[in-house]
């Protein structure tokens, strides 16, 4: 037997193991009868150790170089990096498949393991629908897209390779925390789903519910944020974001989850908004499938779709499908998750919260609305546009900076309404320091008054933070604890609240980056041979040399740029090249890049024109240090806000 | 080797699918009496927490605590699970007076 | 009460602003790498000439050059490309015709729903106090 049989075999049963658990499930719900129940539940556990077999068979053919299967010999070949054929599995259509439908197995493993056990009603409604969720993807798999097709005859000696914009340790990182984000988002919704089932839609589950959401929030907001920091600093594209169609729709569910995550506070807190919760939690489980659809083969062209994929119309009914099922449940359990919405003060903080959901959602309207509206033109007036960065800049942007705007009023806003001294108290030196920091660069510069705007709104949500910590640990230095100790014991105290804060500054830092990068950046583009000088900002360039490397698969251009001093002493040496791949008719640019928290210095190879000429773009960035800086701080107050609280404590 | 591989992970899986099915005990009632200790611990956790933050008062948490205690006692012997009344309580409590 | 008409003068004033600097958004110091990034690239998925590196692409770009020293504006560059390959050369389709759709709606959309929704909050508040 073959590893490629085996590797197919696995999946059959996987797929008769999600049938069994989801039959089971139903059956058990409909008689009362918990040994079914658990029967199906350990069915839904084995999923994962079939589907990690499965996977393995496939990582093992990719290491082993096995080119009689198709799938292998089109992402791999013999040139390629060991290091990657560990990875290459989910660099293609089929192998991804897999590696979600893995995602998807391993979640339903540590869900099943991790949630609180009183929520034993919904348990098997749980297991139906997050088994149904690993079925269409083991069943596309097996019936439409099988990363174990062999070739019958002629088994070539060698592959074609990996596609060679994926031949980077990005690859490690970017594509997997997207498609896990994307496939994931099926947990908090397969678990509100099964409460609103079973009429146990309470704080206990909403905490676990919390729990999760948040997991997935992170780790799709860093696989895009990876993305940018993938296309900025290793691809060359010379920019963090082009609103492209797949980073747009990893981006929409993201926000969506976003509005989720701090609506469920107010639910949490004051019960109301569940209703808005439940839709939220629909429309990012919706609009995931919509970015897997956009990904195989959807109708819109993007840099990096899985091109050559025909599962476009399966991607698109099941979507249809997710939608109503969605409004099915929706409907027919309005009653059950009918609560109260009594806000009792416009300035208060749900209402912040509700204002917050509202600009999330718009600009997901925006970003969805510039993804269709190309094919909503071509069918109805057949005429073909294209919706671009420009449009998402001049559409987005504003909402973006009232989001912030936002970000800096709601902190200081108490439930149930504030009173004016309090928010006189509150919101007396952030506005100052907001007004301050927009005088100070409005009149300084001759930039766009967005930009001013913008820097005078982060002002105001870090100048807000920080006061907020200030108030809240003086009470505790009052009583002669030392004020770093008080800082850490604040956040300790209230790991929720001030890891929401750490992740605000986190996002802060990134908008640092894009007032940075869009209005305060240099560029200029010239052609240039080897020896001459060029002079940007602060700097002066020299270009060193010019050498050619030929592999097999591969043709090598690198430039070396010397970064020199006012007294001519070389204090770095920076290097890009530009690749060129015949097989695939590919050039991949690799930019050299001088970062620092002021300014990056950015090179672009754009074009080698012979020997020792060559066209450069070179730009000063300031401020992009700031942007990935924020990724681990994002990380990091995520995981202070997940952080369990010391149950022995009280 | 491939065979076997694939022989033992079908033999498995299929033990453990009809295992349950063996195993007689009734740990429905069992299960419903731990349910409700560990929701006892999460109420006084819960009411803890909103105690520290100030929201609700300490003659409110004590009130709340014998309320919750109770609803828990029948919980277990009505079966009774169509809303959540605990919630409920603490809803109403904590919207009381602040 | 008059904290409540100081906010909501505040906000609007604010949005006037915003809405008052939408159209200078795209102003950058370099008029290069806005028309760069103003033309997508017609062999490329998705890219525009200033991101491609296609040989298309660099080519349109000296053509872009050219013209901007020959004291085109940048309406009759952008004119000349959309002419020669259609509406679709353009990153973000020209605000007329059919194509004001495509502006238009997010923003009625989106100032309808604010006033329906800030209209529910007000009510819900009132309802309350």
């Amino acid at each position: 037997m073959s590893i490629s049989n085996l590797g197919l075999s696995l999946l059959v049963i996987t797929m008769n193991l999600c049938i069994y658990s989801i039959i089971g499930s139903i059956i058990g719900i409909r008689l009362g009868n918990s040994q079914i129940k658990l029967s199906a539940k350990n069915a839904a556990y084995c999923t994962f150790f079939t589907t990690l077999i499965s996977s393995m068979c496939l990582i093992y053919a990719f290491v082993t170089n096995d080119f009689s299967i198709k799938y292998v010999f089109m992402h791999s070949n013999l040139s390629m990096d060991p290091a990657y054929t560990w990875v290459a599995m989910y660099a293609g259509n089929e192998g991804s498949l897999l590696y979600i439908a893995l995602v998807i197995s391993l979640s339903i493993l540590l869900v099943l393991l991790f949630k609180p056990k009183d929520m034993y009603e919904s348990e098997p409604h749980l297991i139906a629908i997050m088994s149904g969720f690993l079925l269409f993807f083991i069943g596309v798999m097996v019936f439409f897209a099988n990363p174990f097709d062999t070739f019958q005859t002629n088994i070539p000696s060698d592959g074609r390779g990996m596609n060679p914009l994926l031949a980077h340790p990005g690859m490690f990182s970017h594509p997997p925390l997207l498609m896990a984000g994307l496939a994931t988002i099926s947990i908090p919704f397969s678990l509100i789903t099964s409460m609103i089932l079973t009429g146990t839609f309470r704080n206990n589950g909403l905490d676990f519910v919390r729990t999760t959401s948040l997991i997935v929030w992170s780790i799709l907001g860093v696989g895009l944020l990876l993305g940018s920091w993938w296309a900025y600093t290793i691809l060359g594209w010379g920019g963090y974001w082009v609103w492209d169609p797949i980073e747009n729709v990893g981006l929409m569910p993201w926000l969506v989850m976003t509005a989720f995550i701090h609506s469920i506070i107010v639910q949490r807190r004051r019960g109301m908004f569940r209703v808005w919760n439940v839709l939220l939690i629909f429309l990012a489980f919706v609009l995931a499938q919509f970015g897997m659809f956009i990904n195989r083969g959807g109708p819109v062209v993007s840099v990096h779709s899985f091109a050559a994929s025909t599962l476009g119309y399966i991607f698109l009914g099941f979507m249809v499908f997710s939608a109503l099922f969605c409004s099915l449940i929706f409907i027919a359990n309005y009653n059950k998750i009918y609560s109260e919405n009594k806000i009792e003060s416009v300035i208060s903080r749900e209402a912040a919260f509700l204002i917050n959901n509202f600009f999330l959602l718009a600009i997901t309207f925006v970003t969805l609305w510039g993804l269709i509206f190309p094919l909503i033109n071509e069918v109805f007036y057949n005429e073909t546009v294209t919706v671009g960065a420009p449009y998402y800049n001049a559409v987005n942007g504003p909402v973006i900076l009232l989001l912030l705007f936002i970000m800096g009023i709601g902190p200081n806003l108490s439930w149930k309404g504030t009173s004016n001294s309090n928010l006189k108290t509150n919101l007396l030196y952030p506005s100052l320091i907001a007004i301050i920091t927009f005088t100070l660069f409005f009149l300084s510069s001759n930039k766009p008054i967005m930009s001013s705007l913008a820097l005078s709104s982060i002002a105001l949500v870090l100048s807000t933070i920080i006061f907020e910590w200030f108030r809240g640990s003086r009470s505790l230095i009052k009583n002669g604890t030392h004020w770093l100790y008080a800082f850490f014991k604040l956040i300790s105290n209230n790991r929720k609240k001030y890891g929401g804060y750490i992740v605000h500054i986190s996002i802060l830092l990134i908008a640092l980056g894009v007032v940075g990068i869009n209005f305060y950046q240099v560029k200029i583009d010239k052609v240039v041979s080897v020896g001459e000088r060029i002079e940007i900002g602060n700097y002066k360039i020299e270009i060193a040399e010019i050498n050619e490397n030929n592999f097999n698969d591969r043709r090598e251009k690198v430039a070396t740029f010397l970064i020199l001093d006012s007294n001519e002493n070389i204090v770095n040496t920076l290097e890009g090249n530009n690749t060129f791949y015949p097989t695939f008719n590919m050039a991949s640019i690799r930019a050299g890049i001088l970062s620092s928290p002021i300014e990056d210095l950015y090179i672009i190879p754009s074009d080698f024109i012979d020997n020792d000429t060559m066209k450069l773009i070179i730009s000063i960035n300031p401020l992009v240090w700031w942007m990935w800086v924020g990724g681990p701080i994002f990380i990091l107050g995520t995981l202070i806000s997940l952080w369990p609280r010391n149950f022995n404590k009280s | 080797m491939n065979l076997f591989i694939l022989i033992s992970i079908s033999i498995a899986c299929v033990v453990f699918l009809i295992f349950p099915f063996y195993r007689k005990t009734e740990f429905r009632n069992d299960n419903q009496q731990s349910y409700s200790e560990i929701r006892k611990e999460k109420v006084l956790f819960e009411l803890t927490s909103e105690l520290e933050n100030g929201t609700i008062t300490n003659g409110q948490f004590n009130e709340l605590k014998e309320e919750l205690f109770k609803i828990e006692s029948i919980r277990i012997s009505s079966n009774n699970e169509e809303i959540d009344p605990i919630e409920e309580i603490i809803k109403t409590k904590k919207n009381q007076d602040v | 009460m008059f904290k409540k008409i100081k906010l909501n003068l505040f906000i609007l004033v604010f949005s006037f602003i915003l809405i008052g600097c939408i159209s200078d958004v795209d102003e950058n110091n370099n008029r290069n790498y806005d028309l760069y990034s103003k033309i997508m690239c017609p062999v490329c998925d998705g890219q525009t000439i200033g991101e491609s590196q296609a040989s298309i692409a660099n080519d349109m770009k000296n053509i872009v050059d050219v013209y901007i020293s020959d004291g085109k504006t940048d309406d009759e560059i952008l004119k000349y490309f959309e002419d020669r390959y259609g509406t679709e050369i353009l990153s973000a389709p020209p605000n007329s015709g059919t194509n004001t759709i495509v502006w238009a709606t997010p923003l009625v959309l989106i100032s309808l729903s604010f006033i329906i929704f800030s209209v529910w909050l007000k009510k819900s508040a009132k309802g309350n106090s």
